[in-house]
């Protein structure tokens, strides 16, 4: 049995959501500046997948803002826990988009109205209108598509993370883990193996830097040649992975798997994917299919003895006749 | 799947219960007449 926003009784522990040790982004930029370069496209990534997982789980209306996004002591984002809104997915792919306009210019946009404490849940454009232009490639795209008054133009958060690893959209849930796999092994806090062979970066133990990210260097090959982004060619918005990965109709998958792109074979390493471990068993009677079963058990009982009064009060009636 | 089974499964036993209670306290004010009138013992 498969319910939107729920996959095998699993859900996620809330790891991504309720962080420990972290500062806040607000408070991050603040004290040691905007975001650049590889630093801000990290942190990207790593709120886009973090953003992506949370969708996966059913989990929307995150109320994203530059005071709930964490940044823990290794440079890896979370989001802290706050009332969540009943908001689309939708509206945290803007939010993120506001988010990560605030980590690259360090000038905080007003809240939208409506929008609690999150940022950019407003319909018009906000004080960083056009400034994604500035910062160019495909980041400055991405947050451009983000920021589109109709929200069903906008790309989900799988989307956003194929986009900044310069992958085709992803179609089904297999695709959309090998993205978040991928995230992960650019994003985590021990770096990864680096493709050079290389050392790591040295220089930044986890006490004295909170923006430390030293892992795989992100592809800047990630524009078409014609510059548009790759998710340009994503699904209808009714066919496109919101809160469920299932597989096309047709089955066909659009990734066309990772390890066909041309270039460079990335070394691929059997690795349990970080965000696995945010995954933990659904207790038995919160699974939907199990309450579900329950009412459908009490409305058979419930007929049951409704029939066996009924058939009792007519043989009575008859019988007293 | 097997989460709807075992819901069934559940809901089921819950509503034998709570039917049999329903009709046993349904049943209750007969069952005190009829206790009363065969075995009161200063009737």
């Amino acid at each position: 049995m498969d319910f939107h926003g729920w996959s095998g009784g699993l859900a996620l522990r809330p790891r991504d959501y309720l962080a420990s040790g972290g500062r806040p982004l607000l408070d991050v930029v603040r004290a040691s500046g905007p975001f650049r370069g590889e630093e801000l496209r990290r942190l990207a990534l790593g709120t886009a997948a973090t953003l992506a997982r949370l969708h996966l789980a059913g989990l929307a209306g995150l109320r994203l803002g530059p005071g709930n996004v964490l940044i823990g002591p290794y440079g890896q984002a979370f989001f802290a826990p706050g009332p969540r809104d009943s908001e689309f997915p939708s509206h945290d792919v803007r939010a993120w988009a506001e988010v990560m306009l605030f980590a690259a210019t360090g000038r905080e946009p007003r809240p939208g109205p409506g929008s609690g404490s999150g940022l950019g849940a407003g319909s018009g454009p906000g004080p960083g209108a056009g400034e994604e232009a500035a910062l160019g490639g495909v980041l400055g795209a991405v947050i451009g598509e983000c920021r589109r008054p109709d929200p069903g133009s906008r790309p989900t958060a799988a989307e956003l993370v194929a986009a900044l690893l310069g992958r085709p959209a992803p179609a089904t849930r297999l695709a959309v883990e090998r993205l978040l796999r991928e995230a992960d092994n650019h994003t985590r806090p021990d770096g990864g193996p680096h493709l050079d062979g290389g050392p790591r970066s040295e220089g930044h133990s986890p006490s004295d830097g909170h923006r430390r990210f030293d892992g795989h260097p992100l592809p800047d090959n990630r524009l078409r040649s014609d510059g548009r982004l790759p998710f340009d060619e994503r699904l209808p918005f009714n066919d496109r992975l919101l809160f469920d990965g299932h597989h096309r109709p047709d089955g066909h998958d659009r990734s066309g798997g990772l390890g066909r792109t041309p270039g460079p074979v990335q070394p691929v390493e059997p690795v349990v994917p970080v965000y696995a471990e945010t995954l933990m068993s659904t207790p038995l009677w919160r699974r939907p299919a199990f309450l579900a079963g329950v009412v459908l058990g009490l409305a058979v009982v419930a007929l049951c003895t409704a029939a066996v009064v009924l058939v009792s009060a007519l043989a009575t009636s008859a019988g007293g006749a | 799947m097997k989460d709807l089974a075992l819901g069934v499964l559940v809901g089921i036993m819950l509503g034998v219960v709570a039917a049999s209670l329903a009709l046993a306290l349904a049943d209750l004010p007969a069952a005190r007449t009829t206790a009363a009138v065969h075995v009161h013992p200063y009737d």
